[in-house]
């Protein structure tokens, strides 16, 4: 065995730290997770000498267990998908196959699909090593928005594997599919990485997509085998099979080695126990990256915003420069999004080369970008759900060294909850992701595009569950609408348009903001940013933070999507505040139920950033204020009232609680109807909004709002009416079991609990008196539903 | 907004209903009924699909001069006149080609074949029919069929697995670009045909609304405005024969272009073409002022390495105004052919100080150039400070000395 000599150092670390009573007495929970040796099994036999060669070169010289599971099931042309860690191995799970294939029919093609350009970018790289390093002959193209046009022509007709990303499928290569017809009847193997991030009304999307790729591929005669790989979520079969619609074989047993793991739970100190006031995240992550960074330990820090990616950062490098002054070589970067591209790509090869020793990063890094090995990874605030606290937790790890994660609370409730019940953390498994292809908007967009592609079969379907009848009633609402026709057995595209052109993947703004640095006459561009983003860091005299500098905004420029700044040498940052807000444009349908009064309405939701904070470096005191003067970020979309209207057991249920505790009692319930919701319509937490007003300036009423986060909605509101039974119904079950004791995040969310007084007890017995008990009413008060 | 949401929640319910019902088959709608008579000289030749042969007097084709786009032994006969009309304008595999005519010249006569798709189910045997005009050895003559017409024919008989092609092409977009892109208001053959055969056409169609009338076609409304797109698309087809026989022409009748930019348009295609009289054309239209009739000639003598010819016409057009290609031509000329750094310093100070907008790029060679220039001026490969220097003036030198 070799010895590594950073073994001993953050073994060393680490015991230091466990015997500081200063920073012991901070840690809620210590848990040390055993080392495991790895699974083994002998290089299959038909691979190719050349590409043993090539293996052999990077040291491989028999595969994990799961590696060698996934090669034999894609081999014998079984849909798998593959759920293991990062740095597990991953990505031969599915090249090994697909080169193997590839290397031995001339003609076969292979499609890899990565939700962004970072990824396939990233995976060019990895592929070019196996393929060019081999001189295997198999020419590996990307081919995204960002492929020049000269180049994309022989990617269609030479590109024996193409690296892509949905949004380029949808809107290049499907409605184009003549082009690619050598590619399309060969396609053997169509590799989808990071699966769990399919979820929700994206994952809706990408299901069609596949639908439509799947249809084409028949057209010329191509079968596919898909291969999923997807980080660990509460169903990767379900979700995976979903996806394709058919069935899919899970391999889940990690065969890679890993050394010990330690987590940690780190409460910040009090600083004012009366008020319960800790010390700031920022502060204490620098503190405590420092402790590991000294040894010349590799760590990662994961901050919660772009702005404390920067401030974390140049803490830390502030604090090294004092120790080390020129002589020390070690390197410390920030990592976010709005970098340039060869920016980012030089940080992470810094860091798989060694050269960077630590990163401080948004979510940025979470997802499968290679950066190498890790050994700490430090969570500053906990990320919003298990499945991201574990995928942040789980960047650092080593096959076999010892590796950390500290996790670090906020002065949130949740962050609060989860440092003081790590049980809830490691006993929980990971969020469940759900899709709901047949939504009628989505399916409805990719008809559309399905039709424009190839004349539709009266007898043909679309995805699994699609009974004929519903599909013939809505191709017969687009010929009504003149895009589509019916003759003979079959339904023709009339639209003039480009229908992909028309439908959206993803519900966020594409457009972004150039930044450019003014600075002493230049005129140049040092990063780009989606609009949202700039309003609240790019706003006329905001400090902008980037990399090791800093800047201020001089002007952002929204109608051509620049934002000018220049050099700056303040001693304070800026922090702006967003206000949101929710308009009702106009009510459609309105009921009356003896529960409570719900209403669909068209809704304006409206979010504003109008003023900032200035607040000193290092203290973090606040300085002043200042005002934004920007226009706001509105969507038009559907929304659900609930009211407490007058009569109702929802009104008579909120008269029962002592008026002070009213409001805080509904927003308890707007957080637990925001639990339960995404089971019943199929749909991610982030993709539906809830306010809660205890007296509502629209309906005068105390009113939950439910609305759907997509603009225009995609039938989560009405889905809501239709289901409002059982999701309420749910949400009591749902309160009523949990074994938390005064709320936490996945019921009512962290509540507070005094000897007077449990915010679960009043909200399970608000649900019950308002929704769940049945009143024995005189007969004919029954409700009807529809 | 609302409306489409509560028509989708009409067929959800409906959908929820048949789930309930257990109803899952039901006969797919009948298409409309429709019934379509051919007009003029169209007749049915198959299931959704008319046909038509038409023969058209022109006497221009018979009378071909000279060689400007064809090559000179060129079988007239060989030469397919075509265009179609679809359903889109943005390509795609959704847009479909529903009107396609093919012509050829026979004795004197433009012989025409023309296909009409009459609803969808037909494009097949529509494609087959047209598929028995295409060959590789014929050269295929459109407008902007290059890019359009052919590329978009060649996903249709993918899709339908017809096999044919037709490799050559002859666009005549490209040529009238050259030649009218600053004269007319826009190269559309409408507008060409009109501004340049003079041609005026009596209740045509605008190009953006066929895809339109042909729906309504197809859905058995809307007769008279198709019988408009018929006319519109025999006139297109001949319209293209006229034009190929008004540029062939051209050389000899250089009178017919009134405006320099059309001579100096003229003069880079016989260059092209290797015509000699390409130089005389060039010169003509930039002594009568067009500046752009000055860069095929640049080019031309740069090309032939007639530097006495490249000096004069670089001066000639440097007399009209500041030109960036010819001032940096010029100082090349008189830095690596005449050796007069000063002089070739002065010329690339004409743009620097003429206030001319210049991309960074631009600008940054330039002043590279102006740089190197003056060290050679100052040094003159003898007094050197500075390394850098050094090695920048030697690399000059031997240049100069080579």
């Amino acid at each position: 065995m070799i010895i590594y000599p950073a073994m001993d150092t953050l073994e060393k670390t680490l015991k230091h730290l466990e015997t500081d009573p200063a920073f012991r007495s901070q840690v809620t929970c210590w848990y040390r997770e055993e080392a495991r040796p790895g699974i083994y099994e002998e290089l299959p036999e038909d691979i190719s000498p050349k590409i043993k060669e090539v293996l052999k070169n990077r040291g491989i010289e028999r595969l994990y267990s799961h590696q060698a599971a996934a090669y034999g099931s894609a081999r014998r042309r079984e849909n798998i998908v593959v759920v293991t860690p990062t740095a597990s191995g991953k990505t031969l799970s599915y090249n090994l196959p697909v080169v193997q294939t590839l290397m031995e029919r001339k003609e076969a093609r292979a499609l890899y699909l990565f939700p962004t350009k970072a990824l396939s970018q990233d995976q060019q790289a990895e592929l070019n090593e196996l393929v060019l390093a081999g001189g295997l002959p198999l020419k590996v193209a990307t081919y995204d928005g960002d492929t020049p046009k000269s180049l994309r022509i022989s990617a269609r007709e030479t590109g024996r594997i193409v690296i892509s990303n949905p949004d380029m499928l949808h809107a290049g290569v499907l409605p184009n599919h003549p082009k690619w017809i050598k590619f399309l009847s060969n396609l053997e193997y169509i590799i989808i990485d990071e699966v769990h991030s399919y979820r929700g009304i994206f994952g809706s999307h990408m299901t069609n997509l596949i639908r439509r790729l799947k249809r084409i591929a028949e057209f010329y005669g191509g079968d596919p085998t898909f291969i999923l790989c997807s980080a660990t979520i509460g169903n990767p079969r379900e979700l995976a099979e979903a996806l394709i619609e058919e069935e899919v074989k899970l391999i889940d047993v990690n065969g890679a080695p890993s050394g010990e793991k330690h987590f940690l739970m780190y409460n910040p100190p009090l600083v004012d126990p009366v008020q319960g006031i800790r010390r700031g995240v920022v502060l204490e992550a620098k503190n405590i990256a420092l402790r590991f960074l000294k040894q010349r330990i590799k760590t990662i820090v994961f901050a919660r915003s772009r702005l404390r990616t920067e401030l974390i950062a140049s803490y830390i490098k502030k604090a090294i420069a004092n120790m080390y002054n020129e002589n020390s070589k070690l390197r410390v970067e920030s990592y976010r999004g709005g970098y340039l591209p060869n920016e980012r790509r030089a940080i992470e090869k810094g860091l798989r080369g060694g050269s960077v020793h630590a990163v401080v990063s948004t979510t940025a890094l979470e997802l499968g970008i290679d950066v190498g090995e890790l050994d700490v990874s430090i969570l500053a605030g906990m990320p919003a759900s298990i499945s991201s606290i574990r995928q942040q937790a789980g960047r650092a790890g080593r096959r076999n060294r010892v590796s950390a994660a500290v996790l670090i609370a906020s002065a949130s409730p949740s962050d609060q909850f989860l440092v003081n019940h790590w049980d809830y953390f490691f006993g929980r498994s990971p969020e469940s992701a759900w899709i709901n292809p047949d939504n009628i908007y989505v399916l409805m967009d990719h008809l559309k595009c399905a039709v424009f592609e190839l004349p539709f079969r009266d007898d043909e379907s679309f995805g699994k569950d699609l009974g004929r009848q519903e599909l013939i009633e809505m191709l017969g609402f687009l010929e009504e609408a003149g895009t589509v026709r019916h003759s003979a057995d079959r339904w023709y595209w009339t639209g003039t348009g480009y229908p992909a052109e028309e439908v959206s993947l993803r519900t966020t703004n594409p457009r972004n903001v150039v930044i450019i640095d003014r600075s002493r006459g230049k005129n140049e561009v040092i990063g780009e940013m989606d609009v949202p983003s700039a309003k609240e860091l790019l706003f006329p005299n905001a400090v902008y933070l980037h990399r090791d500098s800093q800047y201020v905004c001089l002007e952002l420029d929204l109608q051509n999507l620049k934002a000018y700044i220049e050099e700056s040498q303040l001693n304070y940052y800026t922090d702006s505040v967003v206000k949101s807000d929710l308009k009702v444009l106009e009510v459609d349908w309105s009921r009356d139920f003896s529960d409570s009064r719900l209403m669909l309405a068209d809704v304006l939701v409206r979010s504003q950033v109008a003023k900032f904070k200035k607040l000193k470096f290092g203290t973090h005191e606040n300085l002043g204020y200042g005002d934004i003067h920007l226009p706001e970020e509105e969507i038009h979309t559907r929304a659900v009232l609930i009211c407490a209207a007058e009569g109702s057991r929802m009104r008579s249920a909120l008269e029962k609680t002592p008026a002070e505790l009213r409001e805080r009692l509904i927003s308890h319930v707007g957080t637990l109807v925001l639990n339960v919701v995404p089971v019943f319509l199929l749909c991610e937490r982030h993709d539906v909004g809830i306010a809660e007003r205890i007296r509502d300036p629209f309906t005068r009423l105390p009113t939950i709002y439910l609305y759907d986060k997509a603009p225009g909605g995609i039938g989560l509101a009405e889905g809501f009416v239709q289901k409002k039974e059982s999701i309420l119904h749910a949400a009591y079950e749902l309160v009523r079991q949990c074994p938390c004791e005064a709320g936490c995040p996945s019921c009512i969310g962290p509540g507070e609990s005094t000897p007077e007084l449990n915010m679960k007890a009043e909200v399970r017995d608000f649900i019950r008196t308002a929704f769940v008990e049945k009143e024995r009413g005189p007969a004919g008060e029954e409700e009807d539903e529809e | 907004m609302a409306k489409l949401g509560a028509r989708l929640q009409q067929l959800r319910a409906m959908r929820e209903q048949n789930r309930a019902e257990g109803r899952q088959e039901t006969s797919p709608r009948r298409s409309h009924s429709r019934d379509l008579q051919p007009w003029g000289s169209w007749e049915p030749a198959a299931e959704f699909v008319w046909q038509t042969k038409e023969r058209l007097p022109l006497p221009e084709l018979s009378e071909l001069r000279d060689g400007l786009l064809l090559e000179p032994n060129q079988n007239l006969e060989e030469l397919v006149f075509y265009d179609f009309e679809t359903t889109g304008l943005s390509g795609g595999a959704g847009t479909v080609i529903f009107l396609a005519g093919f012509a050829s010249y026979r004795a004197g006569e433009l012989e025409m074949s023309r296909y009409l798709l009459t609803d969808y189910p037909g494009e097949g045997e529509f494609l087959r029919r047209i598929s028995g005009h295409l060959s590789p050895s014929k050269t295929y003559v459109s407008y902007n069929g290059k890019s359009f017409d052919q590329k978009l024919l060649q996903s249709r008989l993918i899709i339908h697995a017809v096999p044919g092609g037709m490799p050559r092409q002859l666009d005549l977009l490209y040529p009238a670009r050259r030649l009218w892109r600053d004269v007319l208001d826009s190269c559309s053959l409408q507008q060409v045909e009109r501004g340049v055969l003079g041609v005026v056409r009596s209740e045509d169609i605008p190009g953006a609304l066929i895809p339109q009338v042909y729906q309504s076609f197809v859905r058995g409304e809307e007769y008279g405005a198709m019988q408009r797109v018929d006319r519109h698309h025999v006139q297109d087809i001949v319209t293209l024969a006229r034009l190929l026989a008004f540029f062939e022409n051209l050389p000899s009748r250089t009178e017919l272009l009134g405006y320099p930019q059309e001579l100096a348009g003229l003069g880079a295609l016989l260059l092209r073409a290797g015509d000699p009289r390409g130089e005389e054309v060039l010169h003509e239209a930039l002594s009568r002022g067009e500046p752009r009739a000055g860069r095929p000639l640049l080019l031309h003598y740069k090309r032939t390495r007639d530097y006495r010819r490249l000096e004069s016409v670089l001066r000639e057009i440097l007399e009209a105004g500041v030109d960036y290609l010819a001032i940096v031509e010029m100082a090349k000329l008189l830095e690596h052919r005449q050796g007069d750094y000063a002089a070739a310093l002065e010329t690339i100070d004409l743009l620097l100080e003429g206030g001319t907008e210049l991309s960074p790029s631009r600008r940054r060679a330039i002043e590279h150039r102006r740089r190197r220039l003056a060290g050679k001026l100052k040094g003159d490969c003898k007094t050197v400070d500075g390394s850098q220097l050094l090695s920048s003036s030697f690399s000059s030198c031997s240049r100069t000395i080579r």
